[in-house]
């Protein structure tokens, strides 16, 4: 699983590091950073919840 | 072509006013996008997803106001059009739009609320230490009100002690608009004398950083610094002060919560975005499309207002299982109660960091308050919240933080 946010449409809500701080990180304006590369399994569903938290639909899971 | 789906509600009347709920859920019934002739006619995007499609791509829409066709001033966050001033960023579209929301985006990062932590901390305990022994409390203007206008005063870097010289008018402004204007002028006047002083003399504050500015076309005007600093002042005091009114008159018969609240930082936060979600103090605001598009099966066309229901969507049965109900532990939870796009709320880091100070140093050293009488804003399709929260408790006894 890969996860990424489409910085167009990411605004800083931050909800995604809320639901899920081992995921998503903020960057210094507060807009979400996604963890790189394939993710542990331990963290998929983490990064579902994380993913489904955007208001702005930002975020893509690739399975 | 799909039909246009029609619904007939005038978001200034007084149904409007008194059932505001009962409205929203009426336009949600009536379609995820609906039209009404009310107020020079507008669309009413009322269900979450609508919400969210509508102003997810900025090239769709402009917030900015301009001339009609009849030399009429138009557009801008509001209906009707208010024309007294223009609240930036709200109300610029990008490329200015870019310039005016870095220049304050870094001020309110989740990294400088984190570094001015120890400030609302302080701020909160004298705020406190005014009226805990006073027995009964108007809660919104003695204890929410100022701890947000001290805390932004201070970051901006105006003299805190004229926090009331600030935040009276502009509650008044939410709560009874009417009598707001001679109090929002003399602030625009102070702003602008302030401005002219600092660009000679200049302070350490976020004032005289926007002062300093340097946009893609050139410096930044006093104009556009005084719409700033005015739209960080309206957009935060009275909405963190409803925020925290709110949710406390919903605690106060909630002993166990209240104890969870305090005790628990995971559920804090979780219950901070119920809070958001279920007040949604920003009810809703304005734009204007730029082009012709579809929101859910509506076609928008070039210069229709759309009126987007930031509450209506926190409400939506269809996002939310059942929305009415208060659950603080409530995940996930894509509330737009600070907007969505690119105008969503630009202070929400220190919105969320004062409302949790707050809370819980009320909840410490204020156990046993009541509410004893409220009265909510008269005007409701922007914002909601308070014009009064009177509060009764045990007098407590001061902490002393006045030496500092």
């Amino acid at each position: 699983m890969k996860v990424s946010i489409d910085p167009k449409y990411c605004v800083g809500h931050g909800m995604c590091h809320l639901n899920a701080p081992d995921v998503f990180g903020l960057d210094d304006d507060g807009h979400g950073v996604a963890l790189e590369g394939e993710i542990p399994s331990a963290l998929r569903e983490s990064a579902r919840l994380g993913s489904e938290s955007c208001p702005q639909q930002a975020i893509s899971i690739e399975e | 072509m799909q039909q246009v789906r029609t619904i007939d509600i005038d978001i200034n009347g007084e149904d409007y006013v008194r059932r505001p709920l009962d409205m929203e859920a009426a336009a949600r019934e009536a379609g995820p996008v609906a039209w009404t002739e009310s107020n020079g006619g507008h669309w009413m995007v009322s269900r979450h997803a609508a919400v969210i499609e509508g102003l997810r791509d900025a090239d769709t829409y402009s917030t900015e106001k301009f001339l009609d066709e009849n030399g009429q001033l138009a557009g801008g966050i509001m209906i009707p059009t208010v024309p007294f001033y223009r609240y930036l960023p709200n109300e610029s579209d990008p490329p200015a739009w870019n310039g005016f929301r870095k220049s304050i985006a870094g001020h309110l990062s989740p990294g400088s609320v984190e570094r001015l932590q120890p400030v609302i901390d302080q701020y909160t305990a004298e705020v406190i230490d005014e009226m805990i022994e006073l027995g009964e409390a108007d809660f919104v203007m003695q204890v929410g009100s100022p701890v947000t206008a001290k805390v932004t005063l201070h970051l901006l870097g105006l003299p805190t002690e004229d926090w009331k010289f600030y935040a009276k008018p502009i509650h008044l402004l939410f709560a009874d608009g009417a009598s707001a204007g001679p109090g929002v002028a003399a602030i625009q006047e102070r702003l602008s004398s302030t401005i002219t002083e600092r660009r000679a003399a200049p302070q350490r504050g976020m004032i005289d950083d926007l002062i300093a500015t340097e946009l893609d076309y050139g410096p930044m005007s006093d104009e556009d610094v005084k719409d700033l600093v005015f739209d960080v002042m309206v957009g935060g005091f009275d909405t963190v002060a409803g925020l925290m009114a709110g949710s406390l008159q919903w605690l106060q018969d909630k002993p166990d919560l209240k104890t969870r609240l305090l005790e628990d930082d995971e559920f804090l936060q979780t219950a901070t975005e119920e809070f958001l979600r279920y007040i949604s103090p920003a009810v809703g605001l304005s734009r204007t499309a730029t082009t012709d598009y579809p929101i859910a099966d509506q076609q928008m066309h070039k210069g229709d207002r759309m009126y987007f229901m930031y509450r209506s969507a926190n409400w939506d049965p269809a996002e939310f299982d059942e929305p009415e109900t208060m659950r603080l532990d409530r995940r996930p939870n894509r509330h737009v109660a600070f907007g969505a796009g690119i105008h969503r709320c630009v202070g929400s880091n220190l919105a969320r960091s004062i409302f949790q100070t707050v809370l819980r140093q009320f909840l410490t050293r204020v156990t046993d308050y009541e509410v004893v009488d409220f009265e909510q804003y008269k005007m409701t399709n922007n914002n909601a919240g308070f014009a009064r929260m009177i509060m009764r408790y045990t007098p407590g006894t001061r902490i002393d933080s006045s030496a500092r």
